[in-house]
């Protein structure tokens, strides 16, 4: 427990506009601005999933202008079962880490949290700043996979190895696809990893007097328990992409192990494990897709 | 307002059990002799997780539909010493049940997938790659030849990179796009992957088990009933997963033993 009048106040109020409502330091801004970012992505994820009903209930309707997003992904606009498949991936990435992950634990985690222990900020604004900006080149980097050749990756939202790992040999959208996208969810995990830090301290150092931790609203605890686990989640999936990407521009063999034969050809790669691919992926596996419903069952009780 | 809340809650709680105790969306037949277990494990998870939810969503529904209508200056009510004794039982009566799921539910798994084959079961061997499954069975020696990759070539039909010319084990072995094992004999699948991660899933059967490249797997069952039935995948493995898929035949040894005679007979 301690005495908010024992911390400075940590940034003065904004004397510009970029200040004020672009690289602003204050929690409450930058929660709408999660939340901005967070309505962008399901707005394109239900496009998206649009797209996909579509196709599973007429697979030869021609949407119009769907040449546009891909041409080889959709030949005078009929969408290719491969570019189902990719579009699949795209809307689930989408869904879980740009929506379920950002609206209910960044967007009114960073703007409720301090309100409900008592804070007048999160102690490191900075990195709270970052950790949104981070988490915005994450979504541009992703949604930029639509315009490279081969469009998105195919592998799902799993991308389990060594389908996401030995490159465009396995599909179209498994070279620079996939590359793309572990950037993506590498750069939002920096960014996840900075929120945490704020969420973790906040609840931990930053409660107004006689709000001891008995005391804390349920939907508090939920923000910090989520924060504990996608500190040890996102720090081990964050590696993992980075390792996914040496695989595919360095010629390593993290994830890819010997003798596999695609397409009649032997792989260059020997010695990976798919195991450590799967098991760093897996281990983020759940505490993502249980991380982002924790602080939704919390808010009930509060609202 | 409320009261139409909580009687919507209601209605969605009483109407999605319904089809679950009418048995609307049942589980296929099952043909295996493991099938039982796994099927219990279902159901008793279906039991505790159903009468938890039912009862969390009428507790829900009967607060609602009670403090919806509170009378003007009326005292809030609050437990006395508050509700750390009702959090503490309701962690104890969740944990309890979770744990007791996963206790059984890591019995019946390891029943299954722990237990070593008998050693008469009838090896056959299955390679997954994209988008296709195929099967070897051992032939009269009982011996699987090697795999070389580098001698796998579809185009030839060489689809485990069999060596005849150098390997004697190799010889009598069969290959084949479609899987027939007799009923009533357990079976001991060898599972090999050439390039992605699959699955084989047979619901039948209860049997999912990924094949993990690079990682050679082996599953034993034993199916109880003539037919044919679907083998798929559902790992999703590139472009072509969604129409991965082969056929499991289980006929009379009787049958069997013309059918293996017949596919010899086409090496």
């Amino acid at each position: 427990m301690h005495d908010m009048s024992a911390h400075a106040v940590q940034h003065g109020a904004p004397t510009s506009f970029l200040r004020k409502h672009v690289f602003s330091l204050d929690h409450k801004v930058i929660g709408k601005q999660y939340y901005a970012l967070a309505l962008v992505a399901v707005f394109v994820g239900m496009f998206l999933s649009w797209l996909m009903r579509i196709h599973l209930g007429w697979g030869s309707f021609a949407i119009p202008g769907l040449h546009l997003l891909s041409k080889t992904g959709a030949p005078g606009d009929v969408m290719t079962p491969e570019y189902y498949l990719q579009l699949m991936t795209m809307h689930g990435t989408i869904m879980v880490f740009f929506v379920l992950t950002t609206a209910p634990f960044a967007a009114f985690g960073n703007f409720f949290l301090p309100i409900q222990v008592g804070a007048e900020d999160m102690p490191f604004p900075h990195f709270n700043m970052m950790s949104f900006w981070v988490t915005f080149v994450a979504f541009l980097v992703l949604v930029a996979s639509f315009l490279v050749p081969d469009g998105p990756t195919l592998g799902g939202w799993t991308q389990y190895a060594p389908l996401s790992a030995v490159g465009s040999v396995s599909g179209p959208g498994q070279g620079l696809g996939v590359v793309l996208w572990a950037s993506s969810i590498a750069i939002f995990c920096i960014g996840q990893l900075l929120g945490s830090l704020n969420f973790i301290t906040t609840t931990l150092d930053m409660r107004t007097r006689g709000m001891s931790l008995m005391r804390l609203p349920l939907s508090a605890w939920a923000w910090f328990i989520t924060s504990v686990m996608g500190l040890t989640a996102f720090a081990v999936l964050m590696p993992a992409c980075i390792l996914l990407i040496l695989d595919h521009v360095a010629g390593t063999s993290f994830f890819v192990p010997s003798n596999l034969v695609i397409n009649g050809q032997i792989l260059p790669h020997s010695g990976g494990s798919t195991c450590s691919g799967n098991t760093c992926s897996g281990s983020s596996d759940i505490p993502r897709s249980t991380s982002p419903s924790s602080p939704a069952w919390a808010s009930f009780p509060t609202c | 307002m409320a009261k139409i809340f909580a009687v919507t809650i209601i209605l969605i709680a009483i109407g999605s059990a319904i089809p679950i105790v009418m048995h609307t969306w049942d589980m296929p037949q099952d043909i295996s002799t493991h099938g039982p277990l796994i099927d219990e494990q279902f159901k008793d998870t279906m039991l505790e997780a159903g009468i938890s939810f039912l009862a969390s969503q009428l507790l829900l529904a009967f607060f609602i539909w009670k403090f919806s209508d509170p009378k003007p200056g009326a005292k809030i009510k609050s437990f006395p010493g508050g509700a750390a004794g009702l959090v503490i039982a309701a962690f104890v009566l969740v944990g309890t049940e979770v744990l007791a799921l996963g206790v059984f539910g890591a019995k019946a798994w390891a029943s299954v997938y722990f237990a070593p084959p008998a050693a008469n079961a009838m090896p056959v061997q299955v390679q997954a790659g994209q988008f296709a499954f195929y099967f070897r069975y051992p032939g009269p020696d009982g011996k699987f030849g090697p795999i070389h990759v580098d001698q796998i070539n579809e185009a030839n039909a060489n689809f485990f990179g069999i060596d005849t010319t150098h390997d004697q084990d190799s010889k009598d072995d069969i290959v084949t796009a479609e899987m027939a094992i007799p009923v009533n004999r357990e079976i001991h699948l060898l599972m090999h992957s050439k390039d992605v991660g699959h699955s084989f899933f047979v619901p039948e059967l209860r049997v999912q088990q990924d094949f993990v490249p690079g990682l050679d797997l082996s599953i034993h069952f034993t199916a109880t009933k003539v037919g044919k039935y679907e083998i798929v995948c559902t790992q999703l493995c590139g472009l072509g997963h969604y129409n991965m898929k082969a056929y499991l035949e289980v006929m009379s040894q009787e049958d069997y033993d013309n059918w293996i005679k017949q596919q010899a007979a086409l090496q």
